[in-house]
This record gives structure tokens, sequence and C-alpha cells, in this order.
């Protein structure tokens, strides 16, 4: 049974709706909840172009995210301008994904993972010790939410709904753009390295080449992603760029479903909201959300919209 | 004439038992050559060290004049050497017309392009491609749906895309069924007349290879045993030793 393509459109729409006058009727930590889901989507989407699209398993993927979240933070607590804020959260992600990639795309499978691993947790020491730029286990505090300038135009976005749609339009911008990317010749390419590298190479692809684009890629939207929770937080820790929070766009990715473009998306609302709910029945949440979040693995084999994939197939 | 690749002393070694032990081999353009010998041969060894999927320990190889021993597999297919595997090899999650689509996309070195549709890309050479080996009508499943001889067309499909000059073909009828293998001779041939590519066949199947081939190489142990055209093989007294109570 796949979804057809009409409904989709009009989901799509509705949804959209939804978001756009969200602040009338989800109040203000309604709209918290909204973005945390938004920005998890695009950290997730991100790291699914490394797995569902590539075939690679990063687990460092939170370091990308904390150099976006804290070059954005520093950058605007020198300079109140949002949009060089989180441009420049966004390109120093791109370029530590850039280094780091070119160094972990010569291995594959558990090999790349461990090392992306590391590499995380290299940034996170990096982080918790460098004090004097970081503020160490501190962080940074009192991130200004600056105005947006554009030419002949300032908008004031330090409400919080102001902020959040900034937030809204960067991130339907940023998933359109993905979209459009993972439907290209070069999505196309990198779906052809995932499934055989060795073939692909007999195709005349340099797959290095190809795994370490997706890997630049990825870690620019773990940089947006991180960019933009900075001024939604005010606060940056090191907790961000610790390993833990990689787990978070893995486990979202695995419930939505790695082969379905949405399936990020649909993950980290599930992810979010299941988390919202069991956190406030109980101290043991993460017993909780462990089991829900096996369940679902387990049940909905290649994500909840692996469902809908997987009965398409005899058709 | 020139071979259109040629190999020269070619060795490679895996914890000391020679593989290959100082091949020369002279492959010229426009003929269907056979590679044939025993199990553990160094057939497919070679062909490895031919396409680049190893390198060489020493020796060198041409192509079309040119020094490719050290060239990487990727820049070897640019310049027109493919290959199909003896284990079937495409890509399995995306729709047949995908895989034949990644091989055109990539010689036209539109791989870069981030942000128009590829659905459209190279259509009618992709169309093309899959007449040529029957294909077309699947263009729509998943290559993980098809059967096996589906799949060796299709890998052959993927390969004659790239628009090789030269394509070493693997056991292409491994695993087939007897009609499929016949179908898949037939294909071979009218590919190699239809086409300005030229075909080398790795078997073990011998009656295929007469059946196909113009000229036929022998291996064994490692080195050549002999060459020659199919009669001249059959007629050979050192491969009938080797091939000991088999019909050559």
């Amino acid at each position: 049974m796949a979804i057809p393509h009409n409904l989709l459109r009009g989901g799509v729409i509705l949804l959209l709706l939804a978001l756009a006058v969200a602040p009338f009727w989800a109040g203000n930590f309604g709209i918290y909840l909204i973005m945390q889901v938004m920005l998890l989507s695009l950290f997730a989407l991100g790291f699914n172009l490394l797995l569902g699209y590539t075939g690679l398993l990063s687990f460092g993927q939170a370091g990308f995210f904390a150099v976006g979240a804290y070059v954005a933070a520093l950058i605007l607590l020198e300079v109140p301008s949002l949009l060089l804020g989180i441009v420049g959260g966004v390109l120093a992600a791109g370029l530590v994904a850039l280094i780091l990639g070119y160094l972990s795309v010569r291995l594959t499978e558990i090999y790349f993972t461990m090392l992306t691993l590391s590499f995380g947790m290299m940034i996170f020491s990096i982080v918790t010790r460098w004090r004097a730029v970081t503020g160490g286990d501190d962080g940074l505090t009192g991130v200004p939410r600056a105005s947006l300038e554009l030419p002949f135009l300032s908008i004031d976005l330090s409400a919080l709904s102001s902020y959040y749609y900034f937030v809204l339009v960067v991130t339907i911008l940023a998933v359109w753009l993905m979209h459009r990317i993972v439907n290209s010749p070069f999505g196309l390419t990198l779906q052809a390295v995932r499934d055989s590298a060795v073939r692909a190479g007999f195709v005349g692809l340099p797959i290095r080449r190809y795994r370490l684009w997706s890997f630049v890629i990825a870690g620019l939207y773990a940089g947006l992603a991180g960019a933009l929770l900075a001024p939604m937080e005010r606060t940056i820790t090191p907790i961000y760029s610790h390993w833990i929070y990689s787990s978070e766009p893995v486990l979202a990715s695995l419930i939505g479903g790695i082969y379905a473009f949405a399936g990020p998306i649909v993950g980290s609302v599930l992810f979010i909201g299941i988390k919202e709910v069991v956190v406030r029945s109980t101290e043991y949440w993460m017993l909780v959300m462990g089991i829900i979040v096996i369940a679902l693995v387990l049940g909905f084999r290649g994500g909840v919209l692996g469902r809908f994939q997987a009965q398409q197939k005899g058709d | 004439m020139a071979p259109l690749l040629s190999a020269r002393g070619l060795v490679k070694t895996f914890s000391g038992m020679a593989a290959t032990d100082h091949v020369d081999l002279d492959i010229p353009a426009n003929r269907i050559r056979g590679i044939i010998g025993p199990n553990g041969a160094g057939k497919t060894t070679l062909v490895h060290l031919l396409t680049g999927h190893l390198l060489p320990d020493t020796g060198s190889i041409t192509f079309d004049g040119q020094d490719i021993t050290q060239l990487p597999s990727h820049e070897r297919v640019v310049r027109g050497l493919c290959r199909t595997f003896q284990v079937v090899d495409v890509f399995e999650r995306l729709t047949v017309f995908q895989n034949v689509q990644i091989a055109c996309i990539t010689r036209q070195r539109r791989n870069l392009r981030f942000l128009t549709p590829s659905a459209r890309e190279a259509r009618e050479e992709v169309e093309r491609a899959l007449n040529e080996v029957g294909m077309w009508e699947f263009r729509h499943r998943r290559a993980e749906q098809l059967s096996h001889g589906q799949q060796r067309r299709l890998d052959l499909a993927v390969t004659l895309a790239t628009e090789p000059r030269l394509c070493f073909l693997d056991e292409p009828t491994s695993g087939v069924s007897p009609r499929e293998r016949d179908q898949m001779l037939e294909l071979i041939r009218s590919l190699a007349a239809a086409r300005r590519t030229t075909f080398v066949i790795i078997e073990h199947d011998m009656q295929l290879v007469f059946q196909l081939c113009d000229e036929v190489t022998v291996m064994h142990r490692g080195a050549v045993l002999a060459e020659g055209t199919p009669k001249e093989i059959q007629a050979n007294e050192a491969v009938r030793e080797v091939y000991l109570g088999e019909e050559v």
C-alpha cells in the first residue's frame, strides 16, 4: 500500500499550514518542542544522507553539530547578526567535516563508524578543555537572539515565537534542498556507491570522492541544526558534542526508516514526542525510551515509513 | 596492428603462492577471446590485475598504447576497460532503469549535478542499452526483485553502458539455467558483432568457449599454457593433459 501522491501532497500542505499558525495554538512550550523536532530533523536528514543513501554509519555527527552551535554562539556574542552567526556556524562545521571526512572515508563499515566516533569524542574533549574559548563545562551563556538583518529590513527575533518563524523558514528550505539533492544525479550516485562500492568503481566512479561529498553535506546539515540551536537555547554546553547526542539522529532515522526520504523527519517527531511524554512520567525515562525504540525498530523493519514502502514492492 | 591490451610478466602472489606467474598476454581488438583453465589456474586473478581490481607485484599492462599498470579501476573504466564479476553484482535497491542510468550519467560526467532531477537523465541511452539485453520491460523493477538470469543481463547492460572498448566477462553463465545460458551466448555474439567492443570471456565451461570465441588462452597454475584458435587448442597435447579424462 503506497501512499497516493495526492494524499501525500495534501498532507504536506496541511502540515505546513499547521506549522505556520503554530504560535497561535501551541503556546511557547509547544513551539519550543516543534523547533526541537525541526532541528533534529535537519540533523537526522544530513545523517541519513550518509547512512540511508551512502551506506556509511557515522557516530560522530554531534561533533559537527557542536562546531555549528559553538561557532554560531561565538560569532553572535561578538557581532549581533543572526545571518552571520548561522552561516559562520554552518561553514565551520562543513570545513571540519571536510577535514575529518577526508581521513574517515578511507575506511568503511565498522572501521568508519569507530573512526567517526573517535573524531566526535576528540571534538568533545576540545570543547570541554578549551575553557578560554568554549567556556569548558559551563559552556557559553547569554547568546543573543540577534535581529535578522536583510537589505532594507531588520526583523526583530528576540521573542521565541518570532525566532520560531525563522527556524521554520530555514528548515523548509533545507528540507526542500535535501529533497532535490537525493533525487538528483548526485543522489543517485550516492545510492549506487551504497549498494555496491566495487560495482560503482567499475562504472567509473571514484567512490571515496562521493563518500566525502556526502560526509561534508551531512556535516553542513549537522552544523545548521547546531547553529540554529544556539540562539534558541541561548546557552550551549558540551553535552551537544557528546557521542550520546550523536545517537539521536541515528535513532530518529532508524525509527522513521532510513530508505525513505521523510524517514528521519517522521522519526524525529516520534523521538521527541516519546521522549517528552516519557520524561514527564518517570525519572527512568532512558530505560522506557530504550524499550520503545527497540519495539519500534523490531516491529517496523525498515522504519515506520519502510512499512509503506515494503508493501509497494509487489506492484 | 598493435594489440588493444597487452600484459608483460604479470606476477601476483598471495602469502607466497603465485596466483599469476609471469603472465604475458596480448588481446587484439575486435575478436572474442576466451580464457579457460581449471579451478585455481589464476584466470580471475589475471582479470583482477588487468582491470585494476588488484595491482600486480611486478609486470606491466598497456591499454591502447598507454601504461595503465598502476591506474585505479575507475580510471580504467573511463578509458574504455570494463568488466563483470563472477558473482553477479548489481545495484540492488535501485531500479533496473537506474542501474543502467548511473553508468550513463558517470560516462557523461554528470554525477555532480546536485539540484536537477535525475529521473529523465540519459533516458534514450538507457532505453537502448536495456533493449539490447532485452530488459526494457523490467525497467521499473528493483534489481533485487529480478531472477538470477535477469540480473546477469542487467549486469551486462550496466557494463556496456560504460561504452567499453574492451570488456571482460567473468563466467557470464555461471548459475543460470541451460536456456538462459544459450540466450546469453547468443547475446554476447550479437553484441560483439553490433558494437565496437572486444570481449574476453573467462570460463571453465570449455564447450561454451569453443562455441563462442575466435581465440582461446589456456591457463594452468598461474601461467599461460597454450594459446590459439579453438581447433588448435582442442588438438593441443599439453591442454589435453591438464584436462585429463575430459572431452576437449
